[in-house]
């Protein structure tokens, strides 16, 4: 990781990271893929535990001479990889609505929650503009899951402090519209 | 995006205070003050996105990954850490065929491991053998993921086959010995697959016959991409995985026969245990004992289970051997003495002709199969160029086997069995037609005759079982039941000949009573098979007699015979004249063995009348005067044993007359030579009784010079030694009674020589004991003759020659 803590080189836009953190990104982003097909994350009616997901891939991670050396570190990235997966789908899914809306039953539900995420990361670029460290922790706890001690041991912050800024990206986030 | 009327900025600022001034306010209360009635973003993922991650979740189509359209993903069958399986068809139309699609889990960027993966992807294409799947298409994904395209083969894992069919110890071990083969044709190639479990061998239906297939080489591929790379990777899995594999160190071959054994240790403990190979060696053994698996077996799994691979068996080879030898009852390879050959074995000299006999039919065979995108026509293309390579094999094995074994150089053929049955094993019996199965089985059955006459009568039973496994699907062909019939009743009897003479009586006899049902059959439907049918009950009555059986012996020799004669008055073909001697032969010895003694001689005269008649027929034929040779030896016999010397002297003078004839006709025929040393010695012995030593000596003298000779051509050969020593201690005591002590003693001496490490090797052999016996005695050497004179007295061996011999040494 050029020996970067992880709160400098995390960061929402691709372009900014070098070819080697974008290909440990792509390995997250891969390795949770390939966790989610896992059968034991497709039991019948049981939604994807993202939780578990991360967890189970940390697990297979660690054994690799892999960039990671840290746990929290390593959650910190399946966030923000979640957050790209998610965010990729929602357009993807935007596009395919106009195109041909017969096509995906189910989508009245996922089309809501495509336009939902779609505003939520505009949001979120603005909160980066606005504090990055806030946009950080919500990114976390939202897309990865991370227990707030978790958070403030990856930001090295006070858990305090992780705490109010969890309350505060919530609320900042529901005032201006998602 | 609703538009908010300040500047998010601003907003946010007062949030960021009011949390700062308030270190217990929460984001509802917070948002309340605000006067917004918007709910805070909840934390749970599920409850606000669950849809979304689902979808995101969701499987690409394989299809997307191998880059293409071609095929349709009909089902996902399996998924986890090694690789993804789909079901999948053909999705362009070109044919119908389902295929399995599978991509492996572990990534490619290297181009180096790339390299290597699809060499070694290419040498699994490369494999055409019907015990493993094929590779019908691969590459590497969008993401460096490998993926292939593999054949499907529909059909239970091994073990619910096993537990489906209750299947038994030998069936079960019948399979194995097939899993053998297919893994010694991916050893040969350098493979090891790594990964055999009940979960990779499938097994397959081929028109009712079940034959095993190993599947899943995803472990050998990963190994081999990751080259250097590997060591130190774990692959496997536990309780099949040999340790050296688990340890990560290098593995070969043997590690693949550590799973083996492993995996034949779980079929033979089904239900007992899932997973063998987790026991205890200890705990394992006295499960397998429970559970009543012979001890010869329990062993063989412990050979291949050993921790080191050194103390395994070297080979699938050799393992299959030991499956082979457990089966037909032979010791097998662990506790195994070397086995000596009795009788004569196969010349190895005159290498020149061999190899050229070779050379003719690799150009014959030299085809590999390999299957491209269009499998059909290639299919076609094999087909009739595997009709056209058995049509060579089976004039080789068939036609030229009957013409080498009359110049006694069957020798020729072992190149050609072992060729033949390397070609056979390598088609794939699922593209056969009818017509390619039968050629199959008669080259199968051929080669299994060919190795019997050589004498590798293991190899000759698989050979035979192979022919009725092609055979078997047109037993219900329409169309096909003459077909069927008449390879059958000949396969019949082939193999009847190759159980009799390794002393499976049961076996034999049931063989050769299906062979008379089947050929009867053929008779009565078709009106042919006739000498099918006579063979199959001459045969019978032989063996029948063989085992002591007079009254069912008669009706088969009787129906024989009178098979013969009508089919002679019919026909008048010369194969039915010499069909109706050995009918009369047979009957003779019936006569001579359980029936009137004075019947044997007629009888055996009308043998050879029959047999002179067929001479003056067919001419220059050799066998025809083999045989008649033949019956003028058993004759002589049967008039000496009767005491009729003088009647005798004449029979064996014409036997030895045809003998040398035939020396001339066929000069390199062992056998041949054998049989005309046999002459020489009775009518030495003759002479002998009849005071006429010159003659005798001259006999004893003839037949000593063959003996040397066959004896030399065959060192290995007891039975060869064995007659060299009793023409030597023949001629030395005929050159005693003339007085030349020295020439006999010298003769004596050496045929000590040669009986006593023969004796060594096989202590128990009377007639070595014999031999050994007499040349001491003439020796004067009684302290080491004495404790064999004793046992051939018990055994009631010591005959009139014998006894008087002891008495004109003073011994008894």
């Amino acid at each position: 990781m050029d020996g970067l803590p992880i709160t400098e080189i995390v960061n929402t836009d691709p372009a900014t990271l070098s070819p080697e953190q974008q290909r440990t990104m792509e390995d997250v982003y891969r390795q949770l893929k390939s966790v989610a097909r896992g059968q034991r994350f497709r039991v019948h009616g049981r939604k994807i535990d993202t939780t578990a997901l991360v967890h189970e891939a940390w697990l297979k991670y660690r054994d690799k001479p892999a960039a990671f050396n840290d746990r929290n570190h390593f959650f910190a990235y399946c966030a923000l990889a979640m957050r790209h997966i998610l965010y990729n789908q929602a357009r993807r899914n935007r596009l395919v609505t106009f195109v041909d809306e017969a096509d995906a039953p189910e989508q009245p539900s996922v089309r809501d929650q495509s336009e939902f995420l779609i505003d939520l990361e505009r949001q979120l670029q603005a909160l980066r503009d606005y504090s990055p460290r806030l946009e950080k922790v919500f990114t976390y706890r939202f897309f990865g899951d991370m227990t707030l001690d978790e958070v403030a041991d990856v930001l090295e912050v006070s858990k305090r402090t992780a705490i109010r800024d969890w309350k505060k990206a919530q609320a900042m986030l529901a005032a201006t519209g998602a | 995006m609703k538009d908010t009327p300040e500047h998010p900025h601003a907003l946010w600022r007062r949030i960021d205070a009011a949390f700062d001034d308030d270190e217990h306010l929460d984001p509802d209360d917070c948002l309340r003050r605000l006067g917004l009635d918007t709910p805070p973003v909840d934390h749970s993922l599920h409850d606000r996105l669950g849809g979304l991650l689902e979808q995101a979740f969701a499987d690409e189509p394989p299809t997307a990954e191998i880059g293409g359209t071609r095929y349709r993903v009909l089902e996902r069958l399996d998924t986890g850490g090694q690789s993804d399986v789909y079901l999948a068809e053909r999705a362009d139309g070109v044919y119908a065929r389902t295929v399995v699609i599978k991509l492996l889990a572990a990534r490619y960027d290297e181009e180096l491991a790339r390299e290597q993966l699809l060499r070694e992807m290419q040498l699994l294409a490369d494999l055409g053998h019907p015990g493993i799947v094929q590779i019908l298409d691969g590459g590497f994904g969008a993401e460096g993921r490998p993926w292939l395209v593999l054949e499907r083969v529909d059909g239970p894992h091994i073990d619910v086959h096993c537990r489906a069919h209750e299947l038994d110890t030998r069936a079960v071990v019948r399979m194995f010995r097939e899993l053998c083969d297919a893994l010694r044709f991916v050893h040969l190639r350098g493979i090891v697959h790594m990964d055999i479990k009940p979960a990779n061998i499938l097994v397959r239906d081929i028109s009712g016959a079940a034959y095993p297939v190993l599947i899943d080489f995803g472990i050998a591929l990963e190994a081999a991409g990751l080259g250097q790379a590997r060591r130190g990777v774990r692959f496997g899995t536990p309780g099949f995985a040999a340790p050296e594999q688990l340890a990560g160190e290098a593995v070969d071959p043997r590690a693949d026969l550590y799973a083996l054994g492993m995996l034949l240790a779980q079929i033979l403990l089904q239900g007992e245990t899932d997973n063998a190979g987790l026991l205890s060696p200890d705990a394992r053994r006295s499960a397998l004992r429970a559970r009543g698996v012979p001890g010869d077996l329990v062993d063989v799994v412990e050979r291949c289970t050993q921790e080191r691979p050194g103390g395994r068996y070297a080979s699938a080879e050799a393992l299959r051997t030991d499956l082979d030898a457990w089966l037909n009852g032979f010791p097998l390879a662990a506790s195994r003495h070397r086995l000596f050959h009795v009788a004569g074995k196969a010349l190895r000299r005159h290498a020149l002709a061999a190899s050229i006999a070779a050379t003719a039919l690799i150009a014959g065979l030299a085809f590999t199969v390999k299957y491209a995108t269009d499998i059909r026509t290639l299919q076609s293309a094999t087909l009739a160029e595997k009709k056209q390579s058995d049509s060579l094999v089976n004039f080789m094995l068939g036609d030229l086997f009957e013409r080498l074994t009359d110049l006694g150089r069957i020798d020729l053929l072992s190149l050609v069995a072992d060729r033949s049955l390397e070609h056979l094993s390598r088609q794939d019996p699922r593209i056969m037609d009818e017509e390619a199965r039968l050629l199959t089985s008669v080259a199968y059955a051929n080669a299994g005759q060919v190795l019997d006459a050589l004498e590798q009568p293991t190899r000759a039973q698989h050979a035979f079982e192979q022919a009725a496994l092609s055979l078997a699907p047109l037993e219900h062909a329409p169309g096909r039941e003459r077909d069927w019939l008449r390879q059958r009743a000949a396969l019949l009897i082939q193999e009847s000949q190759s159980s009799a003479t390794e002393g499976q009586g049961d076996v034999t006899e049931t063989l050769l009573r299906e062979a008379v049902d089947r050929a009867e059959r053929l008779v009565q439907g078709y009106d042919e098979g006739h000498a099918l049918l006579w063979e199959a009950h001459l045969l019978l009555g032989w063996h029948l007699m063989e085992y002591d059986r007079p009254e069912p012996a008669e009706v088969q020799l009787q129906a024989a015979r009178a098979l013969a004669e009508v089919r002679h008055q019919g026909g008048r073909s010369h194969d039915w004249m010499i069909s109706r001697s050995h009918s009369w032969q047979a009957l003779a010895w019936f006569a001579y063995d359980y029936g009137d003694a004075a019947e044997a001689e007629p009888a055996m005269r009308r043998a050879i009348e029959q047999a002179q008649q067929a001479v003056d027929t067919a001419g220059e034929v050799i066998e025809t005067h083999h045989n008649l040779r033949i019956l003028l030896n058993q004759l002589a016999f049967i008039l000496t044993q009767d005491g009729r010397t003088d009647e005798a002297a004449a029979v064996v003078n014409d036997a030895i007359a045809t003998g040398r004839q035939l020396q001339l006709m066929a000069p390199q025929n062992l056998e041949y030579q054998r049989e005309l040393a046999y002459s020489l010695t009775t009518g030495g012995e003759i002479a002998e009784r009849q005071g006429d030593l010159d003659t005798a000596r001259s006999r004893y003298a003839a037949s000593l010079d063959i003996s040397r000779r066959v004896a030399a051509a065959d060192p290995a050969s007891f039975t060869a030694a064995n007659d060299l020593a009793i023409d030597l201690v023949s001629l030395g005591n005929v050159l005693a009674r003339g007085g030349d002590t020295a020439r006999a003693s010298a003769l004596w001496r050496e045929a000590a020589g040669l009986m006593t490490p023969v004796l060594d090797r096989e202590p128990d052999n009377k007639y070595y004991q014999y031999t050994l016996a007499t040349a001491l005695v003439q020796l004067g050497r009684y302290d080491q003759a004495q404790p064999l004179v004793h046992t051939l007295r018990e055994a009631g061996m010591d005959d009139e020659p014998f006894r008087e011999m002891l008495a004109a040494h003073g011994l008894d």
